[in-house]
């Protein structure tokens, strides 16, 4: 069937089908500008994690706003007039952005002891550094002790301080977020309407459109920030941060990385192929096909709505991968066949070679779409998305392939071949003399790799720091680690506590008491009333553990304005009593400042909010968050106060976590899939198994490799094993479908290894070749991810190399899988 | 000012047994003397304290305020535990509110008449003017059984009961500890 279709209509309409095809292509391309990279935590977020169900609650109920931070770092004194007066025009433009609410800094937030005053004048007449009469050196110490300040307004040298931008908070957002769910939990029960249905996908476009309006008007407003900043450079070393900048800017950093080193890349894989094959042609068709599959995936995924995430970042670079593996294969069979019969027509040159590389290339897609399906079951959004563009990715690059290479190819005249690269051809003629005179040397290297593998694999750690995507030297960098490290921390995790009610008492007998107790029971529930003394206890001791563990920056909860309250309080501890009137009178917008953040007692629950040092050396997030949880639960009386977790320090380890397992998972799915699908392809439990390990090899060496190096899976690197396999395996089908059709002409093994080696091992080497030297451009990026990203493809596409070259022919003659 | 009507409240709080006709023109006078001496640059604070705590002490009763604080469990005390707990409450009370008196300065005090809620209970609101604020203090009377005196069962000062602090307090605290621990932190 496929010979008719290439004969009667492929090489037959050559022009019209490739007209067809381009057309197609670029009618489709249209939808690329509806392609999105959305690197948000929404994206993250796992499907049904309770955390954040959780944390959802939690915003709501604790109100406080998101905020970026500014580290501004004069060159004069902190406190000097010139300092002070740059600030203070820096806060007053930045004030004008879109999107900031209010800005807090050392000359807007109150002095409350510079010098001390009565409570009432406190409350009603709060005094800034504003203030003509402010003792500055009062200022200075009690913006480097009070509790409310101390390591996060001001560092310990007092050389840099935070500027606080308080942003828009978008209710609109939590309102679709409440709809989505509410109808989500309903579809899930099925007991969904046909009108709810309909309301279901509106909520989901609506959301969706409105969280693309947001992320553009928080990419804007980062940018509007930034160059007010650079304005004020010549007096004071600024740096943006904050978790919601991280986010943002990471995506623009991969952007531009991405345009940066992608175009490098291209221009390094035309520079390879031009080395590898010396001809214009062989130069232009791959870059043409990838050029053309690239356009039709990113086509099809703006068509569908699909957006690339931080995960599925990678995805351009693998898809690249898979369609030069399809060309190359290709472009070294029509070579191989043309030297073989000069004389054939080109058509029939190209008709052999489109159906002799058909079947393996078909084979090789399908177990590797097979592998990449098993992605679906992951139930982490982004690695399910993932899963679905490669199968989509691979279909399209096979399509086109096999389209636009014949096509140009007829179109194309046929020219005399030129002589083999003597170089390129000694690496394949290499691999199979090593594989014909070695007697141990393979099996001992593997073993010794087998080793170096699981030892490195087991000191592979599951982190993910964003500070540490950025290399050291760079700006973004340096800013992000001052606020880390000198102004309280970077990544938000959040504690509730929440208290069991309490019993009320039962009223006494007495006619007396009676009365009493009416009385008082009447009112023992209002809010003033709340603040007992244990509960200040619990409040003091678990903010004061928290603040003790080397891994938080900035701790603030109830007990910061207890503390606060303490010294206005001559150093004694505020009363209960005090504490009730404190909360009775105090006014609204210092109750949504100090209190609301930090006390819900309608739920009787309070809240610490902590920051955590992101760049702290040997910093272990799940570990930490399991050593919090179990030290609260044996200082926490469970029937008078329970803990939780919470916040993107949670949310992001729990992604984290779970992606780590699904790896596990997956791959273990995977190579069941592999297993089932070499069973079905070879019909040999024996070429099977070998397969396996051939492939299973080269993962190992990765995760050695990241564990020998303290390299961490985290949510960038944690694809590479995927891309491993998908490499590894196209390799072997290639391979080994060439071997069979070797041996099926002469059954002897040594020979069919050195003919198999010495044609389907050109198409590799290439391959392999210029992934590698192409991908070696990423090792130059700043951002951390990308480096590891091409250092890691190169060491797969090496290791699978050598795997299915070496190993590969050495298992088949050592265990002759094949009966003549 | 917070503190200021903590001091105020103190004043108000340790007065005598007083007739029903008499309740507002004995706090009054009470209060005068009171800041009186708190104005007397030749006492010492410690004596301040105590010339205050003098005139205030027969009028509040440190009784019916230990009871009411301690709720049910009251009931389940022995007539020694009663002794000592109340003796430990009234010395709570006194210490925890003596401090605040060094924080008054120069305010106006406006008490209105008296409002009878029933037969045995009686509120005096007094008014406390601060440049910013005016806050209420409330006195709460009770009659005591078979007599024409009257005693402070409770301050309520801007909207805060003391003694429905003290009551929650200790209905926390028995929730997971006995008595006598309760005993022992007063």
């Amino acid at each position: 069937m496929l010979k008719k279709l290439y004969q009667n209509i492929i090489l037959k309409y050559p022009l019209s089908i490739l007209a067809l095809t381009l057309s197609a292509i670029l009618f489709f391309g249209l939808n690329i500008t509806k392609l999105e990279i959305d690197a948000s935590a929404e994206t993250l977020l796992l499907e049904d994690d309770k955390d954040l169900a959780f944390l959802r609650e939690i915003e709501k109920r604790f109100t406080g706003n998101d905020a970026l931070v500014i580290a501004y770092k004069p060159k004069a004194d902190l406190l000097s007039k010139k300092s002070l007066d740059t600030l203070r025009k820096l806060t007053d433009e930045l004030k004008h952005v879109e999107g900031v609410v209010s800005i807090d800094s050392i000359l807007s937030l109150p002095l409350l002891y510079s010098p001390p005053q009565g409570m009432d004048e406190l409350l009603h007449n709060t005094r800034s550094i504003e203030n003509s009469d402010v003792n500055l050196s009062m200022a200075k110490h009690e913006f480097l002790t009070s509790p409310l300040y101390k390591d996060s307004l001001v560092n310990k040298k007092f050389t840099i301080s935070s500027i606080l931008l308080n942003l828009k908070r978008d209710t609109l957002y939590q309102e679709f977020l409440e709809k989505r769910t509410a109808l989500q939990k309903k579809q899930q029960a099925s007991t969904l309407t046909p009108q709810e249905e309909k309301n279901l996908k509106e909520v989901n476009l609506t959301f969706k459109k409105h969280r693309d309006a947001q992320r553009l008007a928080t990419t804007k407003m980062i940018k509007d920030i930034r160059h007010i900043m650079s304005k004020y450079e010549i007096d004071a070393s600024l740096f943006l941060g904050g978790v919601q900048m991280i986010s943002n800017d990471i995506v623009n950093y991969v952007k531009s990385d991405l345009m940066t080193y992608g175009s490098i890349l291209i221009l390094l894989l035309i520079l390879v192929l031009g080395i590898v094959f010396r001809k214009p042609r062989w130069v232009i068709l791959p870059i043409l096909i990838c050029t053309l599959s690239v356009i039709a995936i990113t086509s099809a995924l703006g068509y569908w709505g699909w957006e690339i995430t931080v995960i599925s970042s990678n995805f351009i670079a693998l898809q690249l991968i898979i369609t030069i593996s399809i060309v190359l294969h290709l472009i070294v069979r029509y070579n191989e066949l043309h030297t073989k019969y000069p004389h054939a027509s080109l058509k029939h040159t190209v008709l052999l070679t489109m159906l002799s590389k058909s079947t393996p290339t078909l084979f090789a897609i399908i177990t590797t779409i097979a592998g990449f399906t098993s992605l679906l079951f992951s139930h982490i959004h982004p690695i399910i998305n993932l899963g679905w563009m490669m199968s989509a990715g691979i279909v399209l690059s096979f399509i086109i392939s096999f389209l636009v290479f014949p096509t140009v190819l007829i179109l194309l005249k046929k020219v005399e071949q030129p002589r083999q690269n003597k170089r390129s051809f000694s690496l394949a003629k290499m691999s199979s003399s090593i594989v014909s005179s070695d007697k141990k040397a393979i099996f001992i290297i593997t073993l010794a790799t087998i080793i170096f593998s699981i030892t490195g694999a087991s000191q592979l750690i599951v982190e993910n720091s964003f500070i540490n995507y950025f290399k050291e030297d760079t700006n973004i960098y340096k800013g992000m680690k001052i606020i880390d490290q000198e102004l309280g921390g970077t990544t938000p995790l959040d504690i509730v506590l929440t208290f069991t009610k309490e019993v009320q008492p039962v009223a006494s007998t007495q006619e007396e008491e009676d009365e009493f107790a009416d009385e008082f029971d009447n009112e023992e529930d209002n809010d003033q009333y709340w603040f007992t003394d244990e509960k200040i206890d619990i409040i003091k001791k678990v903010h004061n553990y928290l603040y003790s563990l080397k891994d938080t920056g900035d701790v603030k909860s109830f007990a910061t304005i207890l503390e606060t309250g303490k010294i206005l309080n001559d150093n004694k501890d505020l009363d209960s009593v005090e504490i009730a009137l404190l909360y009775k009178k105090l006014p609204k917008k210092y109750q949504d400042i100090i209190l609301s953040p930090y006390v819900d007692i309608e739920h009787d629950q309070v809240r610490f909010s902590t920051r955590i040092k992101d760049s702290n050396e040997g910093l272990r997030r799940n570990a930490l968050l399991e050593k919090i949880n179990s030290d609260l639960d044996t200082m926490l009386n469970p029937k008078v106060v329970t803990h939780k977790l919470s916040n993107l320090m949670v949310i992001y380890n729990n992604m984290l976590q779970s992606l780590f397992s699904s790896q596990i998972a997956t791959l273990s799915f995977v190579l069941l899939i592999l297993f089932a699908m070499f069973m079905l392809l070879f019909r040999s439990l024996l070429l099977t198994l070998i397969t396996l390990i051939v492939n299973i090899i080269p993962i190992g060496i990765v995760f050695g490799f990241m564990g020998w190096l303290h390299i961490p899976l985290d949510i960038m690197t944690i694809t590479i094993a995927a891309i491993a396999m998908g490499i590894g395996v196209d390799n072997t089908i290639h391979y080994i479908h060439r071997f069979k059709a070797e041996f099926e002409k002469n059954p002897n093994y040594l020979q069919v290894t050195h003919l198999t080696n010495e044609s389907i091992g050109h198409a590799m080497v290439y391959t392999s070749l210029t992934v590698i030297i192409g991908f070696s451009i990423l090792t130059l990026s700043n951002l951390t991810p990308t480096i590891y990203f091409g250092l890691l493809t190169m060491l797969v596409m090496a290791a699978a190399l050598i795997s299915n070259l070496i190993l590969l022919p050495k298992l088949l003659l050592l265990i002759k899988p094949l009966r003549s | 000012m917070l503190k200021k009507i903590l001091l105020l409240t103190l004043i108000m709080v340790f007065s005598h047994g007083v007739e029903e006709q008499n309740i507002k023109s004995v706090m009054d006078t009470k209060t005068k003397e009171s800041i009186k001496i708190l104005k007397n640059s030749t006492l010492s604070q410690k004596q301040k304290e105590k010339k205050i705590i003098k005139i205030m002490d027969p009028i509040f009763s440190y009784s019916t305020m230990a009871k009411i604080s301690l709720g049910k469990t009251w009931k389940t005390l022995t007539k020694k535990e009663k002794k000592a707990f109340t003796k430990a409450f009234e010395h709570k009370i006194k210490r925890s509110y003596i401090d605040k008196l060094k924080l008054y300065n120069n305010q106006k005090v406006m008490t209105s008449s008296p409002k009878k809620m029933k037969s045995n209970r009686i509120k005096l609101t007094t008014k406390i003017v601060g440049n910013h604020e005016t806050y209420k203090i409330i006195n709460s009377f009770f009659k005591k059984k078979n007599t024409n005196q009257w005693y402070i069962y409770d301050v309520k000062l801007a909207g805060v009961s003391i003694i429905q602090t003290f009551r929650k307090q200790f209905s926390a605290f028995l929730k997971t500890k006995s008595f006598n621990q309760l005993l022992k932190s007063l």
